[in-house]
């Protein structure tokens, strides 16, 4: 996939910079590689999708030995992802990213240290995951929540360049989009755990107004199916990582669905427990909020294109996983809007990722070296 | 020099000879006029060396007057004067006017004449080498005759013990003995006073250290003679010195010390382990770092920096959009404004 023809940017005075085409003189051109890399920053799951055709994708949670012992029996200094979370009775257990943001952006105590430091291991790590060669230079795009802040972002770029040559950010609802090559009237809804952003795509890049970020993701259901199962099952027991497991095993909003048996201990001992009503409406919870968005952002579309927007709504995410949720959306469209049509996204764990990188691949090389 | 002799066959041959109590009687008064007018005397007794059991009596009875013989000629070359008298195993002799060291060298002339005595009757494979101890009255304790021969006796028993042919001074050997007692008692105060100094330095101690004064006064006695006094001198040493050590390492600051021993081979241990463990880990990094040195990393597909494909037909639409991701991080990262 060589290029012939390169593109220069040259800056003209008094008319900012102006794209012209002109012959390769091998400026960009590197003997050694180039690795790009699209790396999705998720509140509950960070993934990367590389040219060198790695993709890896780990759970964001970030653990470091309590002492010398643990240290000792867990044979490493930090642990990361699913090792992280069975391990995290033994380890200062750290989840650096909540809602979209890091959480280490505005204070300056002990906490915001220990998130800032998380983080910063938990980019260094899934890029490492993507096994990058010493010798190739390294140019990595990173999908962050649409309405992250300037520290947010500012500390993810600390993070990055650590470990990478150049290193740029975009919103991810639009890298989702542009991986999918859907760059026009298109309705992205990015389920993720902390966030669900929603982006308006209109053929140019997506400005504030084109987008919408609420919690009502995959956090607030495992803390609204909590809520549930207390009220129906006082008597069970269970921690929100159990309960995130079997949201992620048996999530539905299907009015005709497999029944939900799971197991939880009672006094110790493990019983089982029929979920499903409690699972369909905990799933279901998010479904007002996200049409509500989409309300909004489809009314002050242009009308003459709003059917069409209406249309061609984009579900991607790990949410997007929840069975029905495309329709369950289609339906409360129908009801709010008058009509709607819901697609998903093939790739819902890689999907932001795998955009992330057809941008840094498209990305000229002149941009790349004057962010080095 | 005149003589007595037990044997009764030289009676005709030479004028009315002494009797054996009679010369030693005579040897008495040289002795007590010496110590009255202070003025030295040596006492000689020579005996043979070997020729003790009964089977060699009849050899002894044959060489000791030779001996005698030759002790009258070294006196005559000499020109010294004295007393003498052969028994069946010795001869004893006095002198006065001798100098210690007269002695000695009378002595010495004594034992080489001694050794080139070769009678007929001896068998070649029986050379006859004498013993000869010396008693002088210039040592305060040998102020009387009979101190004199007992102190030459025991200096004859000393050379004979030490395989004769030999000369010994008993007061010598004595004298070195007082010395030892000395230098034992100045040890042993020694070693009591300084027993607390040495518990700082903790590898002066111990039992290990407990031997090793005893074997260090053992030491002192190498140059002395084998004899009943010296040996139960030893012994008493030995048993002295043992009781002391054993108290010392008994007492609370040995146990202290013995305690401290036990946490420093604890520690030694340790350090071994941790040494080999270093040693261990050491080798597993220099093993990693030769990894590290491999590259294994996944090549990327591109050899070079790609861009946008211009021909795709909304290639302009998304220059717009690389473009405008581009400005808003180069604004943010850059700190500058591209407008």
């Amino acid at each position: 996939m060589t290029k012939s023809r390169k593109q220069e940017f040259t800056e003209d005075e008094g008319h900012g910079i102006q794209a012209e085409e002109r012959p390769s003189p091998d400026a960009a051109q590197k003997s050694e590689g180039v690795l790009y890399l699209g790396i999705d920053l998720g509140t509950s799951r960070t993934s990367v999708s590389a040219s060198n055709g790695v993709r890896e994708t780990v759970a964001s949670y970030v653990g470091y030995p309590k002492d010398a012992v643990s240290r000792k029996l867990l044979k490493k200094s930090v642990l990361f992802g699913d090792d992280a979370v069975n391990n995290r009775l033994a380890l200062e257990f750290y989840r650096p990213l909540e809602h979209g943001v890091l959480k280490c952006s505005e204070s300056g105590d002990t906490e915001h240290a220990g998130n800032l430091k998380a983080a910063q291991d938990l980019i260094a790590e899934i890029i490492r995951r993507a096994k990058p060669r010493k010798d190739e230079l390294i140019y990595s795009v990173i999908g962050v929540p649409a309405q992250a802040s300037i520290n947010n972002k500012q500390a993810i770029i600390d993070a990055a360049r650590a470990t990478v040559d150049s290193v740029m950010l975009c919103s991810e609802p639009f890298s989702v989009a542009y991986g999918l090559d859907m760059l026009d009237d298109v309705l992205v809804i990015d389920i993720g755990a902390g966030t669900t952003d929603l982006c308006r795509m209109h053929g140019t890049m997506p400005e504030d107004s084109d987008q919408i970020t609420n919690t009502y993701a995959g956090d607030w259901i495992d803390n609204r199916l909590g809520e549930l199962l207390r009220e129906s099952f006082p008597e069970a027991q269970f921690s929100i990582q159990m309960v995130k497991k079997i949201k992620e095993r048996f999530s539905s909003v299907a009015d005709e669905m497999d029944s939900v048996r799971v197991e939880l201990p009672v006094k110790g001992k493990p019983t089982q427990f029929d979920i499903t009503r409690e699972m369909r409406e905990a799933c279901r919870s998010i479904v007002g909020p996200i049409v509500e968005g989409l309300s909004q952002l489809i009314s002050t579309f242009d009308p003459e294109f709003q059917d069409r927007l209406k249309e061609r709504v984009l579900l991607a995410g790990g949410g997007s996983q929840i069975r029905g949720l495309d329709s369950a959306i289609e339906r409360e469209m129908e009801l709010r809007l008058g009509s709607g049509k819901v697609m998903r996204c093939e790739e819902p764990v890689y999907g932001g990722a795998s955009g992330a990188l057809k941008i840094a691949h498209d990305m000229p090389a002149e941009f790349w070296e004057k962010l080095k | 020099m005149t003589e007595a002799t037990t044997s009764s066959s030289r009676r005709a041959v030479k004028p009315q000879a002494l009797s054996v109590h009679q010369m030693m009687q005579l040897m008495q008064l040289e002795v007590d006029r010496a110590i009255e007018h202070r003025y030295p005397i040596a006492c000689l007794m020579i005996g043979l060396d070997g020729f003790a059991d009964s089977a060699d009596r009849n050899l002894r009875q044959r060489l000791m007057p030779l001996v005698f013989g030759e002790l009258k000629v070294v006196t005559f070359e000499r020109k010294v004067r004295g007393l003498g008298l052969t028994q069946d195993d010795f001869v004893l002799a006095v002198f006065p006017h001798v100098t210690p060291e007269a002695a000695v060298e009378l002595a010495e002339d004594v034992l080489q004449r001694g050794r080139d005595l070769e009678p007929p009757f001896l068998p070649q494979d029986r050379p006859v080498t004498l013993s000869i101890g010396i008693g002088h009255n210039v040592h305060e304790n040998e102020q009387s005759f009979h101190v004199l021969t007992e102190d030459a006796a025991s200096g004859m028993k000393v050379a004979q013990s030490k395989g004769g042919d030999r000369h010994v001074r008993w007061r010598e050997v004595e004298s070195e003995l007082d010395r030892l007692r000395e230098e034992l008692d100045a040890q042993i105060q020694e070693i009591t006073s300084h027993s607390l100094e040495a518990i700082a330095d903790q590898a002066a101690l111990g039992r290990e250290w407990g031997q090793g004064v005893i074997d260090k006064a053992l030491g002192l006695f190498d140059r002395a003679p084998e004899t009943t006094d010296v040996i139960r001198l030893k012994k008493e040493v030995v048993a002295m010195l043992s009781v002391e050590v054993e108290d010392l390492l008994r007492s609370p600051v040995f146990e202290e010390l013995g305690e401290r021993e036990r946490q420093i081979e604890m520690l030694e241990r340790r350090v071994r382990k941790l040494t080999d463990s270093l040693d261990k880990t050491e080798g597993e990094l220099k093993r990693i770092a030769s990894m590290k040195s491999i590259d294994t990393g996944i090549a990327s597909i591109y050899d070079f920096v790609q861009g946008l494909d211009m021909s795709e037909g909304n290639a302009e639409q998304k220059m717009e959009m690389l473009t405008n991701i581009f400005e808003s991080n180069f604004v943010f990262q850059k700190g500058e404004s591209k407008t």
